[in-house]
């Protein structure tokens, strides 16, 4: 089972059987179209809360991922070198971009929640 | 949505297509539909789309010296067209900028139709009012009329089956002016994919039903709705300008490579500053770049590098779904302008390797075989 925490940025972090991932929400990839392009941090890197990780391309935009939490990547999915259509087909399961190590768990409480997140998306569409 | 923002007479339906709509020049147009640009644009290349450009405008052109005033103000001979005949041309300023690029329309010596960018219409209404001193009737009709296209080898095939008569692909850059239902028809064997195809311009009233009609006819050849952003990444494979990214007020039609749409043996609006560009050439010269898929795609903006110099700029930048990888168009210096050489573009901050290439990206297939 899986839970999943949302910000505003549209990136998620999902825990599935103690793991933690990040990758981007259904609505993101369903606006910004065909993907093209995904750049991924290295395993190692250390990114805090709100810094960029990572860029996004699709065919007509370019868009940074921030960092929902302070986190340490341990694994990134290289099958989206080759297959970013991936994250359109599957964004918030196979499409995901990092397997990650949480410094400060607590950060998750300030998170959205699925029903805040399609709500947010909802009150801004 | 602006308070503003027009909406085509098509807007119901791209909305129940699923449409994604964007407000492009004052217009709420569809950028992509849940097919999805990589879709959308490989149709046109291997079948057939449809696509939505009622945000084009339509000028028309009356009185006994239209054909003076055409001849004047824009930089093409339409003496080479002849009645029924389509022309690709711009209006040059004297300062050696451009106005806009357009498609003239012959209906005869004192009549004809201009069709403009949506960014520029009022632009070039302003611009082809302060140049009329010919005495011309000038009619400002782009939100009378609608245009819907049909691009893609198996184009003739849907008009034909939607009931158009005399289909063929036979003769690019013509028309015909006809009635559908008892409304006003300009069919058009014209495109901006470099594929073979029609333009249908349509008094708003028609053009649902026009649609409709399309639509089920095309069902049998896969004809898909095709959005705005298929509609870019077509153009730019097809190595065809867009005014506000290769053309604007400050480049010249010579920079743009558009030698080809000049008549030289005519007087026109701004000819004295294109004759210096032919004789003396320019500083800049629109050319291409190749980047490999995985290297991302330069965007309009970023540098171009020769050994370590800058020597130019990206004006359209894209993936490109023919070819599997990224294509940029660009200003050069003109001694760089050399197909093969390895150059390097900047790709999200970063150089990465890039091979000049001398547009088109993908080769026009207007007298291919029928699909």
């Amino acid at each position: 089972m899986a839970t999943f925490w949302f910000q505003k940025t549209h990136e998620y972090i999902a825990e599935i059987d103690g793991d933690y991932r990040v990758g981007i929400s259904e609505f993101a990839a369903q606006e910004l179209g065909d993907i093209t392009f995904i750049e991924l941090p290295e395993v190692g890197a250390a990114i805090a809360q709100g810094e960029s990780f990572g860029t996004v391309e699709s065919v007509k935009a370019v868009s940074d991922v921030y960092a929902p939490v302070d986190l340490e990547v341990t694994a990134v999915n290289e099958e989206l070198a080759d297959e970013p259509e991936k994250v359109n087909a599957d964004p918030q399961g196979d499409g995901w971009f990092i397997k990650v190590k949480l410094s400060n768990p607590s950060q998750l409480d300030a998170l959205m929640s699925k029903a805040d997140y399609d709500a947010m998306n909802k009150e801004a569409g | 949505m602006d308070a503003t923002t027009k909406k085509t007479p098509l807007y119901d339906t791209h909305a129940k297509l699923g449409a994604k709509m964007v407000d492009f020049a004052g217009y709420m147009m569809p950028v992509w539909y849940p097919t999805g640009i990589v879709k959308e644009h490989l149709a046109v290349r291997n079948s057939v789309g449809i696509f939505d450009l009622t945000h084009m405008g339509e000028f028309f052109v009356k009185g006994e010296r239209a054909f003076d005033f055409v001849q004047h103000i824009t930089c093409n001979d339409v003496r080479k067209i002849g009645n029924g005949g389509v022309q690709y041309t711009l209006f040059p300023t004297p300062e050696g900028g451009v106005v806009d690029d357009l498609l003239v329309y012959q209906i005869n010596p004192e009549y004809y139709m201009m069709v403009v960018n949506a960014s520029n219409i009022d632009k070039d209404w302003a611009w082809v009012n302060k140049h009329n001193d010919f005495g011309v009737e000038l009619i400002n009709s782009s939100d009378r009329y609608s245009l819907i296209a049909v691009q893609g080898p198996r184009c003739e095939e849907v008009l034909a089956a939607a009931g158009f008569e005399d289909v063929a692909y036979d003769h690019p850059f013509t028309f015909r002016r006809l009635k559908r239902g008892g409304k006003r028809v300009y069919l058009c064997v014209t495109g901006y994919t470099g594929e073979r195809g029609f333009e249908i311009i349509i008094q708003n009233a028609g053009a649902q039903p026009l649609w409709d009609d399309l639509m089920a006819a095309g069902a049998e050849m896969g004809l898909t709705p095709v959005g705005l952003g298929a509609r870019d990444t077509l153009r730019l494979e097809a190595g065809m300008c867009l005014y506000g990214h290769e053309l604007d007020d400050t480049t010249s039609v010579m920079e743009a490579n558009l030698n080809w749409t000049v008549g030289w043996d005519k007087d026109f609006l701004g000819k004295d500053v294109l004759v210096r560009h032919k004789a003396h050439g320019t500083d800049r010269l629109l050319f291409g770049l190749v980047v490999e898929k995985k290297l991302g795609s330069p965007r309009p903006g970023a540098r171009v590098f020769a050994e370590g110099t800058d020597v130019g700029v990206v004006t359209s930048g894209s993936y490109s779904p023919s070819l599997d990888k990224n294509i940029a168009f660009c200003y050069l210096r003109p001694a760089i302008c050399e197909a093969g050489r390895e150059l390097a573009v900047e790709v999200r901050k970063k150089q990465v390797p890039a091979t000049a290439v001398k547009p088109p990206f993908v080769r026009h297939r207007l007298f291919e075989h029928k699909y």
